[in-house]
């Protein structure tokens, strides 16, 4: 027998796992094929939550196989899903499902007419006969519907079948037809037909034996004795005595087959035997089995608990629990009630049951089994689903059979989830694929490149040599050109790549123009519109329906909201700008301006020009801004000047805003605009910022003016520290540094910065990715190295003296601290560039464009390292002076949530332009160079300063409230102390900002060192368990929205869309 | 969790698995949510954290409030309801009385009972208090179907919305129709036009003057050609939204007479409004 020998194997398994098994077999159903130990070991060892959790998860992982399989195999699936299903409950019982997951199985594989000879298809109806009272009624189901006709398998349990229920004829014929059929495996069908004969005769000669022996032997009721000795009997052969009754005769029959043939209990034919207990006695010392005799009334059970109790008689009672063969007899004996009504007393209740305590997991076994209601129709629905759906009279809605394909049922929800996440890992992979080509194609760029460039660089250094003679840089090589493919375009003004960033950006459009655009900016997202129904009928007669076509003319949108899809192809949108109403349909009458605006706004800071007439604009939303209308403009050209990006010209100071004006009809502004108004404020504020930032295709960089800026400086009577003629002379004086191994002085002009390109830095060669930031005196790049795929940052600015190299390296000498951040110095003829190895490639300004991610627990973290480098910077009597988001990169702390040591490790400097060697250049009197001095100009508090050290407090102080507040420092004097206009009491952990505020806003003339170690020791207090979940929570976000994941896709992003064409 | 007042997010917490269903109690004062996870999860809002996570049967798709009471609509036609002052046990475990699957639960706003909608078509309204006279009441329906060519298509019902005041409610189905119903006289009140696509979501502003119809394809039938989603907000008259007197109901009120020659009146009443006033004399009559 299968059970018994695994049990053998198992035994020997369990020595060394465990006794798990050992103490629940009985937990454990018998599988023909067998269990695995390891799986039934876990099944049995786990605990009940932990258990269901894995379970419920690997069953989710099987129900949503089933719905979304789209390979030529479901039963594959199905076979999987049983299969896991019988090892993973042992139990079997309820919630294993199994009968409704194999009526789902043949009820979902009865189309498919491929699968009828499939063995495992086979197993499936097997399986569920089973579970099935009436199994041959299945058998016979599946002979006439051909279902596994061809198999030996289905003819010999058939024939099992009804070789348990002793119809050998029938069980004979079945076999027959199957070696007619010629079933495969041919020959199992045929030695199993042998063994079936060769039973089936012993057992004839063992009944004609009996019978003869009858008599004298007696009868032994078939019952399994308790108590019974497990000691070996017999003389010759040692077996234990085995005694089955019942169903476990059925089963253990057809395994023994020649060697142990039991007879059968001829439960049948009903006789009068006549018992001898002698005779009895001594056959038992006779036989070494335990005869087994034909009985006449049901076995006396001596499981008393299985037993139903004992109730009134003469109610009818419910007869299920006896033997079917028996029925007839007892109904006839129930039918006839007693005539007398027994009386019952009071007290003789039925037994109240003691409370015991259960374990949940194996309560379910001990519990009667209800009789199930369904179970005996199991087969008539499998047999009645296909005739149903044909002749179904109504229709369901929705993908029922999506919603009920496996055991569990999924929503509509959850099943366009899993496309959704199907869907978004094929894109992964995609993606993936492309940036392998890119990089194939790359490659060969860049060889191509290699070639030009030598060219070009000879060409160079020829003129580089004539220049050097002239001592007058001719205006080309004065300027920068970092060109791009796209200069190619003569007069781009129009550039696909580039999309409007309307940070201000209102754009009040009418129904007609959302038309208009939607096929336009319709991504593969839909956009979404609100409709009021009420309005819609008052609106009627003051505008006719717009666009005939549209397939809602009489709902006319109040709005039109552009899913954050669309918007995201939009290249630096903040995401709050997102959810801006892009179309607003005029509401009401009295506010009558003609014309209607559709204003793009450049969010250039610098044009303070364009932040009054934004604000204007947003402020008033009913006021007609006629100013704009100055300037002319063609409707036609309303969607290109849209994908107008203003930023294209960074030089261009002069409007950027276009207006549109529609002849068609006289509108209004909708009052909705009065609401969103607030959201402007928070767009308006990320947008400004987000506008230095630019990430759009290459555009020139004039740095002309810049220089002109520097020579101006050096008229400058006095000398000033920032003053480059100043530092050249302070880097002369050092001529060690030229030594320092970071340091490359390359005595040509700078090579040419071109997206795609490469450029030369020491020995290695940089791809450059991106342009990253442009400031007003540097530019960033991301670089890849030649072979690599990592992105590092470069530094890029026209100064022509080292200064950021000059105080990194003096920070170095004076801290005497291990630096753990390489920088490269590469100084050319007419600038600089300063390679940084990082392996994040964001800047604080990134985080500020996503202000939704600053949380307090980020906002702790970075004043944090603030404080710590400024202090270190201070050690070393180094000045910052412009402690600004786009100067502060991200270390690698931001990244990894988890390297709690590090928390000094978020932020890196990447400029140092402004900053001031006060050990060097002891003569700074004044601190009006400083850029955080000229960002907070105007703040009375900066009268007080008395020692260019505290320009960077103010500069932390400075950064802290923009984290706060999304807004530079505020103050005033309450008459003792500098405070914040801002009330700090609202924030999370208000009394740390309140003590960091006042503290470091009222340093006077402390030492500022001291001052910074203070606040941090205090801020340090925070970092606790809670405080470290949050950040870690905090950090993760930040890592996915602006992390190097994020990073991939936006360049991936990038230069797809830089190949469309301008 | 979005504080409008200072326009911040937080970050609560999470679920192992999307979170379906989110809820509010103000009675309790507590944030609930629901996942395909089989958990239902409660949020202090004042010190954003955990308040307890409690497993239900299955995954979580629908949940309602009704006062401090938590009904939870799980997958496999499951209903649980919860004491959200004491979760330590389910205070009644249901089974839905639709054969299909649970797709809302919304509770009456006075907190007697709640309706269910499930996936074919039908609606349920049941009670709450378990005993068996008031369990008598509680009836199902069918709604969302319509007859084409002989075929009833049946469409899954996927939004309920209470009206405050008249404890109305409307329900949309997949068809792209709203109806307001009237539970106390099982009576349809009013069906909008069908909206472009099926109805996912549904609110009456607390007023009851206005309601929200979201029309959004549900992927009901796969992914296939369909309108583009949009939000209607539509006035409601009291005439939609209140209930209309049943037939007549009528409420007798007969004064007795003291004196034979006294005059027996009878009132009719309709809806507290008297009707007519039969006066009769009997005593004058005879003689």
């Amino acid at each position: 027998m299968a059970a018994k020998k695994e049990e053998g194997a198992l035994s020997e398994a369990m020595s060394l796992e465990g006794d798990e098994w050992e103490l629940s077999k009985e937990n454990v159903q018998p599988l023909r094929q067998g269990r695995s130990i390891s799986t039934l070991q876990g099944v049995l060892a786990q605990q009940e939550s932990a258990r269901n959790t894995t379970l419920q998860q690997q069953k989710r992982e099987f129900e949503s196989e089933i719905r979304f399989y789209t390979g030529n195999d479901p039963l594959d699936v199905w076979d999987r899903y049983i299969n896991w299903t019988e090892q993973n409950y042992p139990q079997g019982g309820k919630e294993s499902n199994m009968s409704t997951l194999l009526e789902r199985a043949v009820e979902a594989l009865q189309g498919e007419k491929r699968y009828y000879n499939d063995p495992r298809f086979l197993s499936l109806w097997l399986k569920l006969g089973h579970l099935c009272n009436e199994p041959l009624d299945m058998y016979s189901y599946l002979h006439n519907q051909g279902i596994a006709v061809s198999l030996a398998q289905f003819y010999i349990s058939w024939a099992e079948e009804y070789e348990a229920r002793e119809n050998f004829k029938k069980a004979d014929m079945i076999f027959q037809e199957g070696i007619q059929r010629k079933a495969t495996p041919l020959e199992r069908l045929q030695s199993q037909h042998r063994q079936f004969q060769a039973r089936v005769t012993r057992q004839t000669l063992l009944v004609l034996e009996k019978e003869e022996e009858e008599e004298d032997l007696g009868s032994s009721v078939p019952q399994r004795s308790t108590l019974a000795e497990l000691k070996s009997k017999g003389k010759k052969t040692a077996r234990a005595p085995i005694s089955r009754i019942g169903g476990a005769l059925k089963a253990s029959n057809q395994n023994r087959g020649l060697q142990n043939p039991l007879p059968q209990p001829m439960q049948s034919n009903s006789r009068i035997t006549v018992f001898d207990e002698n005779a009895d006695e001594a056959s038992i010392a006779e036989l070494s089995k335990s005869t087994v005799q034909p009985w006449i009334a049901p076995p006396v059970s001596r499981a008393k608990e299985n037993e139903l109790q004992a109730g009134p008689w003469n109610v009818g009672r419910p007869l299920e629990y006896r033997p079917h063969d028996n029925t007839a007899s007892v109904t006839a004996v129930s039918s006839m009630l007693p005539s007398f009504t027994p009386y019952v007393e009071e007290t003789a209740q039925q037994p109240v049951m003691t409370p015991c305590k259960i374990e949940p997991s194996i309560n379910h076994i001990l519990s009667t089994r209800k009789p199930g209601k369904e179970e005996g129709d199991l087969l008539q629905r499998v047999q009645s689903h296909q005739q149903a759906s044909e002749e179904k009279k109504d229709k369901v809605m929705y993908c029922k059979e999506k919603i009920y394909a496996g055991v569990g049922e999924f929503s509509f929800e959850e099943i366009r989830a899993e496309v959704f996440r199907k869907k978004l890992k094929e894109k992964r992979e995609a993606e993936l694929l492309i940036i392998a080509e890119k990089k194939a194609e790359m490659q060969k760029q860049i060889e191509e490149m290699e070639k030009k460039l030598k060219e070009i660089q000879t060409t160079q250094q020829e003129r580089a040599g004539d220049q050097q003679e002239e001592k007058m840089p001719t205006k080309e090589t004065d300027e920068l050109h970092i060109a791009s493919e796209s200069q190619e375009i003569p007069g781009m003004t129009v550039s696909n790549s580039v999309c409007p960033v309307n940070s201000f950006a209102r754009e009040t459009s009418l129904a007609e123009n959302i038309w208009q655009e939607q096929p336009h900016s319709k991504g593969p997202s839909v956009p979404f519109s609100i409709f009021d129904e009420f309005l819609l009928s008052e609106k009627k007669n003051i505008s006719p329906p717009t666009d005939p076509p549209r397939a809602l003319v009489q709902r006319k949108p109040l709005a039109v909201l552009k899913t954050s899809d669309s918007i995201n192809s939009n290249e630096d949108v903040s995401p709050d700008v997102c959810d801006e109403f892009t179309g607003i349909e005029p509401l009401s009458e009295d506010a009558i301006i003609t014309g209607f605006r559709n204003v793009t706004i450049c969010p250039n800071p610098e044009d303070s020009c364009d932040f009054a007439r934004a604000a204007r604009f947003v402020s008033t939303p009913f006021h007609e801004i006629i100013s704009l209308k100055d300037i002319p403009s063609d409707p036609e050209r309303l969607l290109q000047e849209e994908d107008l990006d203003v930023k294209t010209s960074a030089d261009q100071q002069t409007t950027c805003a276009t207006i549109y004006s529609s002849p068609l009809s006289i509108k209004k502004l909708s009052p909705i605009i009065e609401d969103s108004g607030e959201a402007t404020h928070s767009s308006g504020l990320s947008g400004s910022s987000a506008s230095v930032i630019s990430t759009s295709s290459i555009k020139c960089l004039h740095i002309p003016e810049k220089l002109e800026l520097t020579n101006e400086a050096i008229e400058n009577p006095i000398q000033s520290p920032w003053c480059s003629q100043y530092r050249r002379l302070l880097l002369k004086s050092q001529p060690e540094l030229s030594a320092s191994a970071e340091f490359f002085v390359e005595d040509r002009p700078m090579p040419k910065l071109e997206i795609e390109k490469e450029i030369e830095l020491g020995n290695e060669d940089y791809c450059i990715k991106q342009e990253y930031l442009i400031c007003e005196d540097y530019k960033l790049f991301w670089v890849t190295p030649r072979n690599s795929a990592e992105l590092t940052i470069i530094k890029v600015s026209s100064q022509t003296v080292p200064w950021d190299f000059y105080i990194n390296l003096k920070l170095k000498e004076r801290s005497d601290e291990e630096c753990d951040y390489l920088c490269s110095y590469y100084q050319y003829q007419d600038g600089c560039i300063a390679w940084h190895q990082c392996t994040n490639c964001f800047t604080l300004q990134d985080l500020f464009q996503h202000s939704e991610l600053i949380t307090h627990e980020i906002t702790v973290l970075i004043v944090y390292n603030l404080l710590t480098m400024v202090e270190k910077l201070h050690k070393a009597e180094i000045v910052h002076g412009d402690l600004s988001p786009s100067t502060l990169l991200f270390r690698n702390r931001i990244y990894d949530p988890y390297d709690c040591d590090k928390n000094n490790q978020a932020l890196n400097i990447v400029d140092f332009s402004y900053s001031v060697d006060l050990r060097a250049q002891l003569d700074v009197f004044t601190i009006n160079g400083f850029r955080t001095v000229q960002i907070l100009e105007g703040q009375k508090i900066l009268a007080n300063c008395s020692s260019p050290y505290q320009v960077d407090l103010f500069g932390i102080a400075d950064l802290a409230h923009l984290l706060l507040f999304k807004e530079h420092l505020q103050v005033f004097w309450d008459g003792s102390l500098w405070k914040l206009s801002q009330n700090i009491s609202e924030l999370k952990d208000g009394e740390l900002w309140n003590k960091f505020f006042v503290r470091i806003l009222n340093a006077s003339d402390e030492s500022t060192v001291s001052v910074l170690r203070e606040i941090a020791a205090e801020m340090n207090g925070v970092f606790d368990t809670t405080f470290y979940s949050h950040l870690n929570k905090a950090l993760w976000k930040v890592g996915k929205l602006i992390g190097p994941g994020a990073l991939l896709f936006q360049q991936d992003r990038q230069s797809s869309l830089s190949q469309v064409p301008a | 969790m979005h504080d409008l007042n200072t326009d911040q997010e937080n970050l609560v917490g999470t679920h192992d698995a999307p979170i379906r269903c989110v809820e509010y109690c103000p009675e309790v004062n507590v944030m609930v949510t629901g996942s395909w996870d089989q958990t239902v999860k409660l949020w202090d809002p004042r010190t954003p954290c955990n308040a307890g996570t409690f497993s239900q049967p299955e995954k979580v798709y629908t949940l309602s409030v009704s006062g401090d009471r938590l009904i939870v609509g799980t997958a496999g036609r499951r209903v649980l309801v919860w004491d959200l002052r004491n979760m330590g046990y389910v205070q009644q475990r249901r089974e839905s009385s639709l054969k299909y699957q649970t797709r809302c639960i919304r509770a009456f706003p006075n907190k007697q009972g709640y309706v269910l909608s499930s996936i074919e078509g039908r609606v349920a309204v049941e009670y709450l208090d378990p005993s068996p006279e008031v369990q008598k009441k509680k009836y199902a329906f069918k709604c969302h179907r319509l007859k084409e060519n002989n075929i009833e298509h049946i469409y899954p019902v996927n939004a309920i919305s209470f009206h405050n005041i008249h404890n109305t409610f409307a329900t949309g189905g997949s068809d792209g129709f709203v109806n307001i119903w009237d539970p106390f006289n099982k009576k349809r009140l009013c069906q909008f036009h069908r909206y472009p696509t099926s109805i996912a979501s549904l609110a009456f502003s607390n007023d009851g003057t206005t309601l929200a119809i979201a029309s959004s394809y549900m992927y009901e039938m796969d992914d296939t050609e369909h309108p583009e989603d949009g939000i209607f907000i539509r006035q409601v008259t009291d005439a939609e939204t209140k209930p209309k007197p049943s037939g007549i109901r009528h409420r007798c009120v007969t004064a007795k007479p003291r004196d034979v020659n006294d005059v027996t009146a009878v009132g009719l009443w309709c809806d507290d409004e008297p009707l007519r006033v039969m006066a009769t004399h009997p005593r004058t009559e005879h003689e």
